[in-house]
């Protein structure tokens, strides 16, 4: 293999990777918070995929697409808070997550009875070279997921939300008892997670160019890899461990070809550091 | 200021708290005591709304029983809970900052200047992890955090649990200062004695239930606080 195959394979994977971070990033952020895994997060994301989408057949306009398909992301992920997740806190977490891949299948078959069990093209990223030898979509979607992380960042070190965010995921009780409303710190970090996981379905959508209602299965159990691989509730562990996955996905597939199928890498990453460094690859150095 | 009428608190089909009422004047400063496994911290928990509980917390006039502990804190409840429960992997001030959540900016910024005043040990520590300080900072910590809100009400447990005996008496003229500038306290403790000489008021719980209630001398000089814990305590 040269160096212009590996620098290929390489952009591919931080694009691919770049999604698993945007969706696995509103995981860990609720895992932290409600310590429940959000399973259905992945159905937001095909929601947001499908909402850029119907804004994209009907109008053709970049803007309209990622402001509908996020809107649209956000709108759903807020709702499956309020009417699902917060009557089930303070329930055993098998709870929740059980009816949250309820939810998940429930959101995959709503969208095919809505706009039928084909795949759809989703032409708003035309693959062609800029800065070549990148193409469009690997930079669109590189790029925005950098812009995005660095807003996300601001937000979660530089405001009292972010603040808020860190003391109810360290010790929920404690920030409660300092008078920190709990519901609207957990809406609002499901309104930040929806959107990201909206902007990534657009993405993954534009960046194959297709859409279809099963689209979420697998970034819903890749995403749960990430999320270990991160470290449970280490929300820049999963960046880094998404991003990571990607580019080592695209560069295995290339070396193994069809005798290890690429879906694999990641479990077996998980499993290895559930064996070997349970914290995750990026622990934090202070436990509380 | 405060008042607890018939508390009731279940742990599953366990009975924690059972019946229990109990009052904080204006100014005054109170002490919950009792062996182990009483009920004093879940009694402290139900007052602040952290545990579901029956009965009525009316807290300078208004019934809290029915809010949540956020809207209870915002009140003018200040907590600094048994283990201290510091936020481990923010910095001091930040900790500081969450304790002021309800305040506006001047006051808040106001606020972290007394308490690093009281606390010049914590104002050296500033942008230092808290899961990082020793265990007598991380206690100032914890009663920095609380006094941050400004409340009307202290409630402390367990605060001199841990601690060597010099950073205890410390700990307790830190409190006796604050007290003195009109602050309210009702604290759970383990060190009797100590907490006899400071507390005008104590209640005695065992088993979920006050068994003994009246000024520091009455119940220190009570023959069944000999009993139990063979000590006397002298109260000037």
């Amino acid at each position: 293999m040269d160096w212009s195959t590996l620098a290929a394979l390489t952009v591919d994977g931080l694009a691919v990777g770049s999604i698993y971070a945007l969706t696995a990033f509103g995981l860990t952020l609720v895992y932290g918070l409600l310590r429940v895994l959000h399973v259905a997060h992945a159905g937001v994301y095909a929601v947001g995929a499908y909402g850029g989408w119907l804004a994209y057949t009907l109008t053709g306009n970049l803007g309209g697409t990622i402001v509908v398909g996020t809107l649209l992301a956000v709108i759903v992920g807020v709702f499956l808070e309020w009417w699902f997740y917060r009557p089930l806190q303070g329930k055993p977490p098998l709870v929740p997550l059980i009816g949250s891949i309820g939810l998940f299948v429930a959101v995959g078959d709503l969208l095919r009875i809505l706009f039928g069990p084909y795949q759809q093209s989703f032409p708003v990223l035309p693959p062609r070279p800029i800065l070549s030898p990148l193409t469009l979509p690997q930079v669109a979607v590189v790029g925005s997921t950098v812009l995005l992380f660095l807003l996300v960042y601001v937000v979660t070190n530089r405001t009292a939300l972010g603040l808020s965010w860190k003391a109810i995921a360290q010790d929920l009780e404690m920030a409660a008892a300092v008078g920190i409303p709990l519901p609207r710190y957990t809406r609002m970090a499901f309104a930040l997670a929806s959107g990201l996981a909206g902007v990534a379905g657009i993405l993954v959508g534009a960046y194959y160019n297709q859409i279809y209602p099963s689209m979420g299965s697998v970034p819903a159990y890749k995403a749960l890899a990430v999320v270990v691989l991160g470290g449970l509730g280490n929300p820049w562990g999963t960046v880094v461990a998404g991003v990571l996955l990607g580019v080592i996905e695209s560069i295995a597939t290339a070396f193994l070809g069809n005798q290890f199928p690429p879906e694999g890498v990641a479990f077996l990453a998980m499993i290895l550091v559930l064996l070997f460094r349970p914290q995750g690859l990026l622990a934090s150095r202070i436990q509380g | 200021m405060l008042e607890v009428e018939g508390i009731t608190v279940y742990y599953g089909r366990a009975l924690a708290v059972d019946n229990v009422s109990l009052r904080v004047a204006e100014g005054a400063w109170v002490a919950l005591l009792g062996p182990n496994g009483a009920g004093k911290t879940t009694l402290l928990k139900a007052i602040l709304g952290l545990v579901p509980h029956r009965g009525s917390v009316r807290f300078l006039g208004e019934e809290l029983s029915s809010l949540p502990a956020w809207e209870r804190a915002q009140r003018g409840l200040g907590y600094a809970p048994e283990g201290r429960r510091i936020f481990p992997r923010l910095t001091v001030r930040e900790n500081l900052l969450l304790g002021g959540y309800r305040l506006p900016d001047e006051e808040k910024r106001k606020a972290l200047e007394e308490v690093y005043a009281l606390f010049p040990r914590l104002a050296e520590r500033d942008q230092q992890p808290a899961g990082t300080l020793s265990g007598g900072e991380q206690q100032m910590l914890s009663l920095g955090r609380a006094l941050m809100c400004r409340p009307k009400l202290l409630l402390l447990d367990e605060a001199s649990l841990g601690l060597m005996p010099k950073v205890v008496r410390e700990f307790f003229q830190v409190l006796s200062r604050v007290h003195q500038v009109g602050l309210s306290i009702l604290m759970v403790e383990q060190n009797t004695r100590l907490a006899l000489q400071y507390a005008e008021h104590a209640y005695i719980m065992e088993a979920g239930r006050i068994v003994l209630a009246g000024s520091s001398a009455e119940v220190a000089r009570h023959p069944r606080l000999v009993e139990s814990y063979g000590l006397r305590v002298t109260v000037e």
